[in-house]
């Protein structure tokens, strides 16, 4: 087991490509990450940050398993994560009790411990009588929110958090940051947090990551790096760029 | 990391497998659900078209080209229904990965399982259809006979077949999505050649020596054998199709795995 503090994801020189098609035979690759490395230590809250396109989605997917890296290592020291979108694959014809429970299994929960959760989980997502209506007949804010509650009963060493935080009214807002925090300091769980919400930043997470052109810029406490991003912002200045092109690697 | 070993809840390969299953129950009755609640008449659909089904051919087969004697009915919907538990099973699984794209980026399951929810879809609505044909067969004074105890075993004979089929398809269509026409036409020639509707052993020789190169032809005679005819099926036939399916089965497997960590990769454009 490791203890709070120790390296729990290593990543080096992390390099991710896609293949798009085009045209009948032919599939142009592009690469969405090219150079990325950071260490994840075990009990802390990293953010990331970056434009749209930057690589944060890819990041995460590559911290989950979903997809091997084509370039680099990544070096999971003995930790489960799981990957938390506000898609999360609901469907729209079942309810939201069965969405809860396939959600949930899909993402490596036990049916009977989404079953046992499930009290907690109407309760946070206020939804009452409504968790037995098809998903199809949810306002978005009460997807968003039965969302957020799935991912918090969710039993796992890393979240990786794709945006799911800053959903619904002021009221759930605080409700599910002060989850957050309470998780955080007491159940010692990792979590990676991909908001292009600086305030969120700000007040979860000690260290951030910013990644820009497919490459990391910094990695460092998070008030020095929302100053060089926002510096970035106005000005657009980098602190390294990725190569143009990268030769596709075969 | 290696996907779901490293799933905190799921300790033990049992369980592991456990889970597997009943996700794969889970989410293949979700679907069967989102079949049913797709129009009006729902689960009813299942019954009905294979009766229209049956209606064309036989009035196609049966009565313009006088195929049939008076038995034909039962013989040509025996056909149709394992065929078409096969022909919705293959379609569906090859394009199973492709069209969950959406579940494929989030999550670090194997991706093997959407085949295999597809199969365990389309064997809730082969309940349906065999329903029918049951409730057919006893009209036309069929009765239950001994030889049904080998209905099972010849089940698990369709279904190998069928995944030895699905599995390499739905590993390699995610990323050549074209290669589901072919397997459209491929299956609708596969259809004609299975003797669904015709007596295979009433054509010329020569072409009855080609269509014995069809798996299909050898498992639906095995029904028709067990149903109608009251004997025991051809199991030399029947075994070779066993030891086919079982090498593609491995093959698809191993496809499977081979691709699971770039599915994710590959974006639709």
């Amino acid at each position: 087991m490791i203890e709070k503090g120790d390296v729990a994801i290593s990543v080096q020189n992390l390099g991710v490509s896609y293949w798009m098609k085009r045209g009948a035979f032919h599939h142009r690759r592009f690469w969405a990450l090219q150079d990325v490395s950071f260490d994840l230590h075990r009990g802390e809250s990293l953010g990331v940050v970056g434009k749209n396109g930057a690589g944060k989605s890819t990041l995460l997917r590559i911290l989950a398993g979903v997809m091997a890296p084509d370039r680099g290592n990544v070096i999971n020291h003995g930790v489960t994560c799981s990957l938390l979108s506000l898609s999360l694959g609901f469907l729209p014809y079942l309810t939201g009790r069965e969405n809860a429970v396939l959600g949930g299994m899909f993402q490596g929960q036990p049916k009977e411990y989404i079953q046992s959760r499930m009290e907690e989980i109407i309760a946070f997502a206020e939804l009452g009588d409504f968790i037995d209506e098809p998903i199809s007949s949810y306002s978005a804010g009460m997807r968003a929110r039965l969302a957020f509650a799935l991912a918090f009963q969710v039993n796992t060493d890393v979240l990786l958090i794709d945006e799911v935080i800053g959903v619904g009214d002021q009221d759930f807002q605080q409700k599910s940051m002060s989850v957050m925090k309470e998780r955080i300091r007491s159940q010692d769980t990792t979590i990676v947090f991909v908001t292009h919400n600086g305030n969120l930043i700000k007040e979860l997470c000690e260290r951030t990551l910013w990644i820009e052109d497919r490459v990391d810029q910094i990695v460092d406490k998070t008030e020095r790096v929302l100053g060089v991003y926002q510096n970035f912002l106005k000005t657009g200045e980098k602190l390294r760029t990725g190569h143009p092109a990268i030769p596709a690697q075969t | 990391m290696d996907g779901f070993y490293s799933m905190s809840m799921i300790v033990s390969r049992k369980a592991l497998l456990r889970h597997y299953k009943n996700l794969v129950l889970h989410k293949a009755y979700a679907d069967f659900r989102a079949e049913a609640a797709r129009n009006y008449l729902g689960v009813a659909w299942w019954v009905i078209e294979p009766l229209i089904n049956m209606a064309i051919y036989y009035l196609v087969f049966g009565i313009f080209l006088h195929v049939g004697g008076d038995d034909f009915l039962p013989y040509l919907l025996t056909g149709l229904v394992i065929w078409r538990f096969f022909d919705t099973t293959v379609s569906r699984a090859a394009a199973s990965i492709l069209s969950n794209m959406g579940l494929v980026r989030q999550t670090s399951f194997h991706k093997i399982i959407f085949p295999l929810i597809a199969m365990v879809t389309c064997s809730f609505e082969f309940t349906f259809s065999l329903a029918l044909l049951f409730v057919v067969l006893a009209f036309y004074g069929y009765t239950i006979t001994l030889y049904l105890i080998a209905f099972p075993l010849m089940f698990a004979i369709l279904a190998l077949f069928t995944l030895a089929m699905a599995l390499p398809l739905a590993a390699i269509v995610p990323f050549v999505p074209d290669l589901m026409k072919p397997v459209q036409y491929g299956l609708r020639l596969a259809f004609y050649m299975s003797g669904v509707m015709y007596y295979v052993d009433r054509l010329h020789p020569k072409a009855q020596a080609v269509l014995q190169w069809n798996p299909m032809l050898h498992v639906i005679e095995g029904f028709r054998d067990l149903l109608l005819y009251k004997q025991w099926p051809d199991w030399r036939y029947l075994g070779i199709v066993v030891a086919v399916s079982c090498v593609l089965i491995l093959f698809g497997v191993f496809l499977n795995l081979r691709m699971d960590p770039v599915y994710a990769k590959r974006v639709a454009s």
